[in-house]
């Protein structure tokens, strides 16, 4: 029939317009709507009309009939109640025919106000329903695909592909927060299919991923995101198949698990992109060629090849071991590898120093109970980060205006002891109020550092090279708003490591070296800075090779006496890199500048250690939180600044014969056997200055990037955290942004790269 | 061509229409839109940022915000004034180049809020100059007096992005 090829949308919207058009006692248009109704009927309707459509549109045709017949009030109510059950119907065409009992129940209710009685328990679709007619079960649509031959479930699929876009915009709330969740789910599936590779047995990592993937497709199916619906079932289909030893757990299984992570992650990505950016962006993914794949792997149940154990194998404190191995805590986190005796192994690391959140502890040996020990589960609830923003401003604001009550002159000048306590107590409270909403922006680098395993593992299968992956110190926290930045430099020096720095097994022989090459990966906190090492047991820098290169683009002289920590260092500087060919992971010669600047801009130090035949040790230095730093403030004039205590060697007050200047300009100031030269900040900052002689002065040694320099400053004014601010669009080379002193007035934070930068000219 | 600027006049005219805050900058009277106004404030305690041009005096405190300060006659190379009691500083917000950034101008008085109509703006004159020409939209007969009408995103976004490429 020709009218099948109607949306049922557009027929149900059309009955819809004809009910608000319909005046009591016109019965016309009724005739009109029964014509529109007739379609929907079963026997009449278009095959993929949903069976409780056409149940609906019975029901609707009983009560016009009657109401034709006279048998029911013609009366605008009627009307508007019809008009609300077609409401219902369309609400239903858009769930695809699973209502769902609540709108069942609306629809029977309606029906029953104007006197049609209607039992819910017919209308198919409710949960539980044994409808004499062919009952569309919750899967039924899926369950056909993929009982049919791959072919037709490719084709299936792609005509899938081709529909217009799903009207799942309904709900945006939901929507978003299925977005947060999915991408959570899937970074465990990731992680909990990287260790299933080392114990391809273990059933409760087969859980972990199936469990995932169930909620996935059950949300997923809910919301009318059908693409991502399909795959995480016929994923979630495989991996039951798994589960029920109908098929083993093998090298495929985990390769199509893992790409279609992959997949599922871009087109969530990509749902996330419509929500933000309109319906224009929507992009619907082929997923046939996943769908042949899964069947085949399903249909070839046993027989498939072992695991490959590429090694990567991960830990970090504290450790969750499977095979136990010697597990005795680590020295010193020394590279000293504890010799298997099975390809697959797995090494206990305990986490270093002062590791902030839990606690490391030396467990020996045995499965682990299923708490294993640190591992903190509290509750935990999700709070929007902008709430958080302005929580941790607010807090910032709270604390500068404790401070500026209490140096009020009027206030200050009350010699009350009760008054003194009570603002002694106000500032502890309002420390503590700060330190918890600055601790709220701290997140474990885990989620950093389990991103490297995929990486890793990745990496090593496509060198060739055997690369087992250490990390330690996941649990280190790290400010939320460092957490992006910090990835990308990661991912640099990983590659870096992996790339040039492991050999393959061949070459790693010859050396004496075992064939497997290990990388650590580490995290903890020093003297109040976040540190990341990333060391590996390679090759490690050729340092003659960089001297050489660096002769070549002009960076040193041939006769510039270098430490080799000096030369090795030099590979920070752009478009250096010493390798022969260019693979596309690195040897562009713009990996390690760019990790460099990325680190700078963060406040952070990178430098390299290594040892020729040894290997590499390339160790970051971060703030642990990008929004406060510690700083000594220094008057000079009467402007204040505030250089940042990390880069402060020393102050002095000069004496006149450690002080010697050249041609009467600049001036060096000899500091424990050393020249530095001096940097007048009020010339500088064009300011006029208390004191223009040095030794009427005082001078404080700074350091930054190997530089030293003395800088002259009227006094010193103390010692403070204070919140780093950025000046509103002003970015100005010397200043790094500005803070709100006690007194309400600005100062300006010092970035010491750009101080000494500009002077050198 | 009278015709065809006339009529280009008006159009320009109803686009330009609205409220405007006036101040004034030595004798002459100046309007920005209502709508980029978030406040005015007396002039303050300016913290100077060096190696910035000379009519970006620096930057204040607002609430714990810090944000940059322009002299509007430093700016328009008028001479320099010392502030005085009546000095205003009116806090705009443009946008800067990711988001909206909060700036501040220092001018002489704030007078009124005005509500200027189509008819009342005539075309900018030009100047001869190009960037003096774009920072005005257009001048406004209110009240006898004449009342220049400044885009505010070109005036302020204008300067510090020139800072900024500099």
């Amino acid at each position: 029939m020709a009218v099948a090829d109607k949306p049922l949308s557009d027929l149900l919207d059309e009955v819809a317009l004809k009910i608000l058009m319909i005046e009591p006692g016109d019965l016309s248009i009724v005739g009109e709507l029964l014509e529109l109704i007739e379609r929907l009927l079963p026997g009449c309707a278009a095959a993929e009309t949903p069976v409780v459509i056409q149940q609906m549109a019975a029901a609707f045709k009983g009560v016009l009939e009657k109401l034709i017949m006279g048998e029911l009030a013609d009366s605008a109510e009627n009307y508007e109640l019809l008009g609300q059950c077609v409401i219902e119907m369309q609400e239903t065409a858009r769930k695809e025919g699973r209502p769902g009992a609540e709108i069942i129940a609306r629809f029977c209710a309606n029906m029953k106000k104007i006197g049609f009685f209607l039992a819910p328990e017919t209308l198919v679709g409710t949960a539980g329903a044994t409808a004499a007619k062919p009952v569309y079960p919750e899967d039924a649509a899926m369950i056909e695909e993929e009982g049919a031959a791959a072919q037709a479930q490719a084709t299936a699929a792609r005509e899938l592909a081709q529909e217009t876009p799903p009207d799942f915009l309904q709900d945006t709330d939901l929507l978003a927060g299925f977005i947060e969740e999915a991408f959570e789910h899937l970074e465990s599936i990731e992680v909990n299919v990287l260790e299933l590779e080392q114990s391809p047995d273990d059933m409760d990592i087969i859980n972990n991923i199936f469990r995932p993937f169930h909620t996935i497709k059950g949300v997923s199916g809910f919301l009318n995101l059908k693409t991502i619906n399909r795959l995480a079932h016929a994923t979630e289909n495989l991996l039951d198949d798994v589960r029920n030893g109908k098929r083993a757990m093998d090298s495929a299984v985990i390769d199509i698990v893992l790409t279609v992570g992959d997949a599922l992650k871009s087109m969530v990505a990509d749902i996330k992109d419509v929500l933000q950016n309109g319906l224009a962006n929507y992009q619907d993914t082929d997923i046939s060629g996943f769908l042949v794949s899964i069947t085949r792997l399903q249909n070839e149940g046993d027989g498939a090849a072992p695991v490959e154990a590429v090694s990567v194998s991960v830990l970090d404190s504290p450790p969750e071991i499977f095979e136990s191995e010697e597990a005795e805590p680590l020295p010193d986190e020394t590279a000293e590898a504890v010799a298997p005796d099975k390809p697959v192994h797995v090494r206990a690391g305990q986490g270093a120093a002062s590791s902030s959140a839990s606690q490391p502890q030396a467990t020996p040996a045995a499965r682990p109970a299923a708490d294993s020990g640190a591992k903190k589960f509290g509750a935990s609830i999700k709070v929007d980060v902008e709430k958080l923003d302005a929580l941790v401003n607010a807090v910032g604001e709270l604390v500068i205006m404790q401070s500026l009550v209490r140096q009020n002159k009027l206030v200050s000048r009350i010699a009350d002891a009760k008054l003194t306590k009570d603002f002694s107590q106000l500032t502890r409270i309002t420390s503590e109020l700060q330190r918890t909403a600055m601790s709220m922006r701290m997140v474990p680098i885990k989620q950093t550092f389990d991103k490297m395993i995929r990486l890793v593992r990745d990496l090593s299968k496509k060198s060739g090279k055997k690369v087992d992956l250490i990390m330690e110190g996941a649990d280190t926290e790290i400010d939320r708003n460092m957490v992006e930045s910090i990835y990308d430099p990661l991912v640099h020096m990983m590659r870096n490591s992996v790339d040039h720095g492991i050999s393959p097994p061949a070459e790693r022989a010859k050396f004496g070296k075992p064939e497997t090459g290990t990388v650590f990966l580490r995290a903890y906190q020093k003297g109040g800075s976040m540190m990341i090492e990333i060391e590996d047991d390679g090759e490690g820098l050729n340092t003659q090779k960089i001297r050489k290169k660096a002769i070549e683009r002009g960076l040193i002289g041939e006769s510039d006496n270098l430490s080799d920590f000096e030369l090795n260092n030099l590979v920070f500087l752009p478009g250096f890199s010493t390798a022969d060919k260019i693979t596309d992971v690195s040897g562009r010669g713009v990996g390690m500048d760019v990790v460099k600047k990325a680190v700078e801009k963060l406040r952070g130090k990178v430098e390299v250690q290594s040892q020729s035949g040894k290997g590499s040790l390339f160790l970051i230095r971060l703030p642990l939180t990008l929004a406060i730093i510690d700083g000594i403030i220094v008057r000079v004039g009467s402007e204040r600044y505030i250089i940042p205590t990390i880069a402060i060697q020393e102050s002095v007050h000069p004496e006149p014969k450690n002080y010697s200047t050249v041609h009467g300009r600049g001036g060096n100031l000899m500091v424990r056997g050393e020249l530095v030269p001096i940097i007048r900040l009020y010339e500088k900052f064009g300011v006029s200055s208390t004191y223009t002689d040095p030794c009427e002065a005082i001078v404080v040694v700074v350091e930054n990037e190997g530089r030293r320099r003395a800088l002259m400053v009227d006094e010193l004014l103390g010692k403070e955290e204070v919140v780093i601010k950025n000046l509103g669009g002003i970015d100005v080379p010397g200043v790094a942004g500005g803070t709100i002193l006690g007194d309400g007035r600005v100062g300006l934070i010092l970035d010491l790269a750009g101080v000494i930068a500009n002077n050198t000219d | 061509m009278e015709a065809a600027s006339a009529a280009q006049n008006t159009g320009q005219g109803t686009e330009l229409a609205g409220k405007y805050l006036t101040f004034s900058l030595g004798n002459e009277g100046y309007g920005v839109g209502i709508l980029s106004v978030r406040e005015i404030i007396g002039v303050m305690e300016i913290t100077a940022v060096p190696h910035t041009p000379n009519y970006i005096k620096g930057v204040i405190n607002l609430r714990g915000k810090v944000i940059p300060v322009l002299d509007l006659r430093l700016k328009f190379n008028m001479e320099h004034k010392d502030y005085d009691e009546r000095t205003c500083v009116i806090v705009v917000e443009v946008q800067g180049q990711t988001s909206p950034v909060q700036v501040g101008m220092v001018v002489d008085s704030v007078s009124e809020v005005l509500n200027i109509s189509a008819g009342e703006i005539e075309p900018p004159p030009s100047l001869g100059s190009s960037s003096e020409t774009e920072n005005i939209l257009g001048m406004a007969k209110v009240k006898g007096e004449v009342k220049i009408l400044l885009d505010v995103n070109r005036v302020v976004g204008e300067g510090l992005l020139q800072h900024l490429l500099s």
